[in-house]
Order: C-alpha cells, then structure tokens, then sequence
C-alpha cells in the first residue's frame, strides 16, 4: 500500500515549510512507531538517491532545525528511525491523521490509501 | 536602592497640583514595579464603586527595576486603570521608547487623577511635571499629535496619547506612543485611552537624564550569556515574521477564530499568513529600545485599493480581529484598518471582536439595516474600515459599537448574548477557548477578563502540551498567572522574557532581580510577590462584586463544539468550567466563591485588605 505522508514544520526563520514524501507500507496492523520508520527510512533512501537534499527534520531539535545553514543530512538508517521514534515518544512532533492527532506510539492505526497523514513540528513560539 | 530611583509623581488635573512622593525599599520588594505599583496604588486610591470616567479615577504609569539596565526586553511601559469596559482593574504595557525615558525622568510610577476644564498634556520631567495647554491638538490622530508635541519640547522626550476615540470615551479606545526611530508601542488593551479622554488628557510626554544603578552588573552580563542561545532559537520566527508567523500553524491546529467562531479553521489564511504578508508588503524591521529581537515590522502595501498605505505591521491577534473573525482575506485592507485603528485610537482586538459580533447578530436578524444605516456581511471589508471610523466617532451605529460587544449585546436583548466572545467584558483574543483548556480557565480566571496576558498560550501550543486534556490546568493556570504578574511588574516584553528566560518563573527571574537591586530573593520569594499581585487585583475585582458567577465563559465556548478541523468536537461545557474553577480556587486558597480568604492574604503581607473584604 502506498500511502503520502506531509511533513510541516511550523516556526522556521524561513516560513512553514512543507515536504512530502510516499511511503509504502506493509498490510495491517500496523503500529505509529512502525510508519514513523518507514518514512525516515525512505525519506532517507531518497536524499541518497539525490530526490530530496535532506531531511524534513521534525524529529530534530529546535536548535539544529533553526541553525542549520545547509540541508540536514541523515546518519545511519537505524539510528534516524530510532532518534524519530524517541521524539515522537517525547512529543517532540505530533502525527495527525485524517485531522486527528494520534498520541500513542504502540496504537495500531488503520492507514488506507486515500488518508491524510501529517507529521507536525512547531518550532517555539510566543502567544501573541 | 539599586533599579529604583525611589520616586513617585501624583499629578491632579482638577487641582493642578503636582506632587513627588517617595517609597523605600521595603515597599520596592513588595510589590515590584509596573503591575504591582500600579494595583497597589489604584486598590489605595479608586474607591469601590467609582465611576470608570469620574474624575476619581485614577491612570498609573509604571515601569520596573530592569528597565533602563543592561536587561533586553525591559521596555514596557504598564499603563493601569479601572477599565471603562470591564469596571476592574486593567493594566495594558506598551513598547517603544516611553518606558525608558520615564525611568531617566526618575518616577517609577506616575498617579494621574482629576479632569481638567480643558484639553491639556503633561510634560514629566526630573523636577516634576508641568500642564500644558492641547485645545489644538483635541481631534487629531495619534501619529500627528505625537509629532506635534515632540517638535515643541526638547529632544529627548518621548509621547503617548490618545485619538479622537479616546476623546469620544469609546470604552476600548487604546493610547499609541511614536517613537520615531524605531517600533511605536499601544497600550491597546481595556480603554486606558478613553479614561485619558474623559480627564481631557490628549498626552503624556516625559524626558530625564537619570541613570538607573545595577547592584551587579557583571551578574547580569552572566545571566544574558547564559540565555543568548535560547532567545535565539525561540525567537527566531518571530524577528523574521513578527507575530504574524502564528496565523498558518494556528489555522493548522485548528484554533483560529473565523466569521465570529462560528468555526476556527480559515479556509483563506494563506492569503493573510505571516509568511504572505511579509513577501508582499514587509518594508523594514523595527525594535523597542535596545531589543535584541527586533520583531516589529513597517509595511507598505503595494497592490489593491489600499496601496501605498505605509503602516506597522498588523500584528497576530489584529489579523484575526480585522481578518479571520470578518471572513477578509483582504490583507490589504488589514493594514489599513490596522492603520486606521492606531490613528483614531482604537483597540484593534475588541474593535473587530464586536464587529464581527454584530456582523453575526446581522446575520441572524438581530441587527437590522436601519438600525445599522447599512447592511453588515462578513467579508465586506470596506464596511469594516467605514465602521471603525464611525466608531471612533460615535456616528450612528458606531455609537453603538463603541460601548463594546458586551454593551451592544444587552442592549440588542432576546439570544444577542449567545454570540458574544469575551469575558468579564473584554473582548477575547486569538488563542481558542474551546481548543485550548488551559486557556479556558486562564480566561475564566483572568483579572482583566478575556486577555491572553494573564494566563499565557506561548506553551500550551508546544506539541509536548496536551491541550485536550483539563488535567493540570487549574495548577498551570495559577502558576503562569503569577509568572505574568511578576513579567508586567518588571514590565518585561513577554516574547524576550517567555523565549530568553522562561516561560514560567524560573530561577533566572531572581537572579535576574537579585543583579539588579542586590537583594537576595529566592524563586519562592518571587513566586510569592506574584500571588501577591495576583490576589490585590483579584482583591480590587471582589470589592467591585466579581465572584464565582462572574468566572465564566462565553456562551459558545460553553455549549458550541468546535465544528471541524482537528479539534473538532472540543469545547468546555460548564460542568467542566466549574469543576476546574473549584480545583483553581482551592489552588489559591480562596473561597468557594473566588474569594481570598484572610488566611491567604495573612500570609501575603495582605491582611488590611482581608479586613476590607470580610
């Protein structure tokens, strides 16, 4: 199954910036930790394949996010899907799918191709 | 006495009297500065029941003990009042340049009371203040009479004053201060200028040389070096866009009020989004004095019928007053009634709030054209711009609009009030009430009534906060409150203060005082001067008859869900509001009807204002 995830990250000195990446994916059941993995793992396969210059970076910190001054290269396979995995637990970055926010790693998610999926990072901010 | 200069003026337009008062150290410690001078002054000087527009009333200008020191951020300016809108207590700061050179005239807090015969300014100065005559300047905008006055007193000196709004008594006419070589600041918020208007107070100008003394100035050069990174990472946006990069993501989240609430998801927020307007129309950045963020922007329109208006940039919650909530996605038009506003004087939240409450109230047949002169329909932005002119005027229905929605909606009678978004009288901001649950006993609970500077949104919109959730929120609501309390008596930008040190009170707050005044305050100490401030206002709030029945929200906050995007669903019915309203007053050691208790004042150093309150 083939599915577009949209990463937004919200908040950079460049504006919202918005990239999309399609995943395929195994069949059902399928949990949020196993689609975070495999859409680093292929956003990862097309940035060495030269499709995309680098990360989206919603798993990244505001610091690194904000500082960078060139496109944010990826480390080993492994260790990206983990540190995703890790920031997505910490609620670093949110997933939102068909407009609601999904909050459990382990939860098993019922992903069809037309859905909407959408990693979200929002830079800080202040209130207005 | 480091960060102060011990100084106060008291001015008394009926009498002409002008008058230097001091205060000691003790009494600095107590209260702090800007918000906590000025609750304790109006609590000591407004007797319960004054009329807002009485000449009994009084205006405070205070600043704080970082102001004028090596602090960034410490630009404000907190003008205090009893609020013609909500009748309690209200302080709005403002930017710019005014603060400071309040601070180098040497009064940390200047009482204005009386009404003078005539239109007239005053000129603070180190000696203390003289009257001066403004029959001249009585009807002029904003912008023009600053200039004005500055080209007739001595360089240096800096002016706030008010418009033909604040002339009119408009109940949210706001006072705009122009500082020439950079950001302008308003004190937008509760109709500071109004209260001006009605003492025949077209300005107040002030200048001094004074020099404000840093017990530790090598602490403070410590502490700003430990801080540097963080303020650079969190307010990075905001010194590219202003507050205008919070349009988009909040429109992702689902949490951006359009067509009077009537959803909150714009489908055109693109065409109004920070990062458009900047690419169409961004000018030149500006700053406060001495701001490391800069995040002030000049515009000038360049297409449309409105081109060539050259204008500060709209800030966030004035593109969802005059934006979103009327359905215009004319961003044009945005600057311009943003233009319009600052000139007449106008607060540009309550002003597009109550429009697009009688926009629906048209809408829904409670408003008809004769009565309004005119038909009312979202997205006639023309409409909107001619209105805001017949408000600041008081021409027909803007009479009508220039009492508030609140007002408007008492007098329109049978379900008017079921479209009202405000609280306690004061029209409410751009951070959801039904999306956002700290928000929703933040507004509740606010001392001001519906503003977004007593209980903060700058965390509850991190993705780490839960927003669904009430869990905490009573707890995170008392906590930030005092976090604002201290903010404003150090009368700190919140964006410098919320990214550079803290969101919440933090141990940099005390050191940050402690490098100043060289005392030895600890974080509980700082806490405690909060809850301090916190309780007085409440306290000037109770004796004026807020209790329980007035910590509520607007109707549809309380029984409209949210009709889509992500948080559709989400509202705060009123069994929730009052169950997190009882946990709050808990919390604060109040009575089950939002009273302190004298216990609780006791403990604050309050206990003669408990007496009064028995």
């Amino acid at each position: 199954m083939q599915v577009t995830v949209s990463t937004i990250v919200f908040g950079l000195p460049q504006g919202q910036r918005t990239s999309q990446v399609e995943v395929a994916l195994p069949a059902p059941p399928l949990t949020l930790h196993d689609l975070i993995a495999y859409k680093v793992k292929q956003e990862i396969a097309e940035i060495h394949t030269h499709q995309r210059p680098g990360l989206s970076g919603e798993y990244l910190t505001p610091e690194v996010l904000i500082l960078a001054s060139e496109a944010l290269k990826p480390g080993a396979v492994e260790d990206e899907i983990q540190r995703a995995q890790q920031a997505f637990v910490a609620r670093g970055f949110m997933i939102v799918i068909d407009n609601r926010r999904v909050w459990d790693a382990e939860a098993v998610v019922d992903i069809q191709p037309e859905m909407r999926i959408e990693f979200i990072k929002i830079l800080p901010l202040v209130g207005g | 006495m480091h960060g102060y200069s011990g100084r106060m003026l008291h001015i008394d337009l009926s009498r002409g009297e002008v008058k230097i008062d001091t205060f000691d150290e003790a009494f600095a410690q107590t209260y702090l500065g800007g918000n906590g001078f000025a609750i304790r002054l109006l609590y000591d000087r407004v007797a319960p029941g004054t009329d807002p527009f009485a000449p009994e009333n009084v205006i405070v200008f205070a600043v704080g003990p970082t102001t004028d020191t090596l602090v960034p951020g410490a630009t404000r300016c907190c003008a205090a009042t009893k609020s013609p809108l909500t009748g309690l207590f209200f302080d709005s700061t403002f930017g710019g340049m005014f603060a400071t050179a309040q601070k180098r005239a040497g009064f940390e807090a200047v009482s204005i009371v009386g009404q003078s015969d005539t239109p007239v300014y005053l000129l603070i100065h180190e000696d203390g203040a003289e009257i001066k005559p403004a029959d001249d300047l009585w009807g002029q905008p904003t912008r023009e009479s600053n200039l004005a006055i500055l080209a007739r007193e001595a360089a240096g000196t800096e002016v706030v004053s008010i418009g033909p709004a604040g002339e009119n008594r408009v109940r949210y006419a706001c006072a705009v201060h122009t500082w020439e070589k950079s950001r302008d600041g308003v004190a937008g918020r509760g109709g500071v200028g109004a209260v001006m208007g009605s003492k025949h107070l077209k300005a107040v100008a002030v200048r001094g040389k004074r020099k404000t003394s840093m017990a530790d100035p090598e602490a403070v050069k410590t502490l700003l070096g430990e801080t540097r990174e963080t303020m650079k990472v969190g307010t990075a946006a905001l010194k590219q866009y202003g507050t205008t990069i919070l349009v988009n993501v909040i429109n992702k989240i689902g949490a951006l009020g359009v067509r009077n609430l009537q959803t909150e998801v714009y489908d055109k927020a693109d065409a109004i989004s920070g990062e458009t307007f900047r690419e169409a129309y961004f000018e030149k950045d500006t700053t406060c004095f001495k701001c490391p963020v800069a995040c002030g922007k000049d515009f000038h329109v360049q297409d449309g019928e409105y081109a060539g208006t050259r204008w500060k940039m709209p800030e966030y919650e004035t593109i969802f007053a005059l934006g979103s909530m009327l359905d215009n996605d004319n961003k044009g038009s945005i600057v311009k009634a943003n233009e319009l506003c600052d000139q007449l004087g106008v607060d540009t939240i309550s002003v597009g709030v109550t429009l697009s409450f009688a926009f629906e109230c048209f809408e829904k047949g409670l408003l008809t054209p004769e009565r309004c002169g005119r038909e009312l329909h979202f997205g006639d932005y023309r409409t909107v711009l001619e209105l805001i002119e017949d408000t600041a005027h008081r021409r027909g229905i803007g009479d009508m609009l220039a009492e508030g929605s609140v007002r408007m909606a008492a007098l329109l009678g049978g379900e008017a009030s079921r479209y009202l978004y405000a609280v306690k009288g004061l029209e409410m901001p751009a951070h959801s009430a039904r999306v956002l649950k700290g928000m929703s006993i933040g507004y509740a609970t606010a001392t001001r009534g519906g503003s977004h500077h007593d209980t903060r949104p700058t965390l509850q919109y991190g993705t780490d906060h839960d927003n669904t959730t009430v869990h905490g929120k009573p707890e995170f609501a008392v906590q930030n409150q005092h976090f604002t309390a201290v903010g404003d008596s150090l009368t700190q930008c919140r964006f410098v203060s919320e990214r550079g040190f803290g969101s919440m009170l933090t141990e940099y707050y005390p050191r940050m005082i402690n490098a100043v005044t060289g005392w030895q305050l600890t974080l509980e100490d700082v806490e405690r001067i909060g809850e301090r401030i916190w309780n007085l206002e409440r306290a000037f709030n109770v004796r004026e008859g807020i209790g329980r029945e007035q910590d509520i929200l607007p109707y549809r906050v309380m029984h409209e869900p949210v009709p889509d995007g992500m948080h559709r669903g989400m509202y705060c019915p009123p069994e929730e509001l009052q169950s997190m309203l009882a946990q709050y007053y808990a919390l604060r050691g109040w009575t089950p009807q939002g009273v302190p208790t004298r216990e609780r004042l006791e403990h604050l150093g309050l206990a003669p204002i408990a007496e009064e309150l028995a």
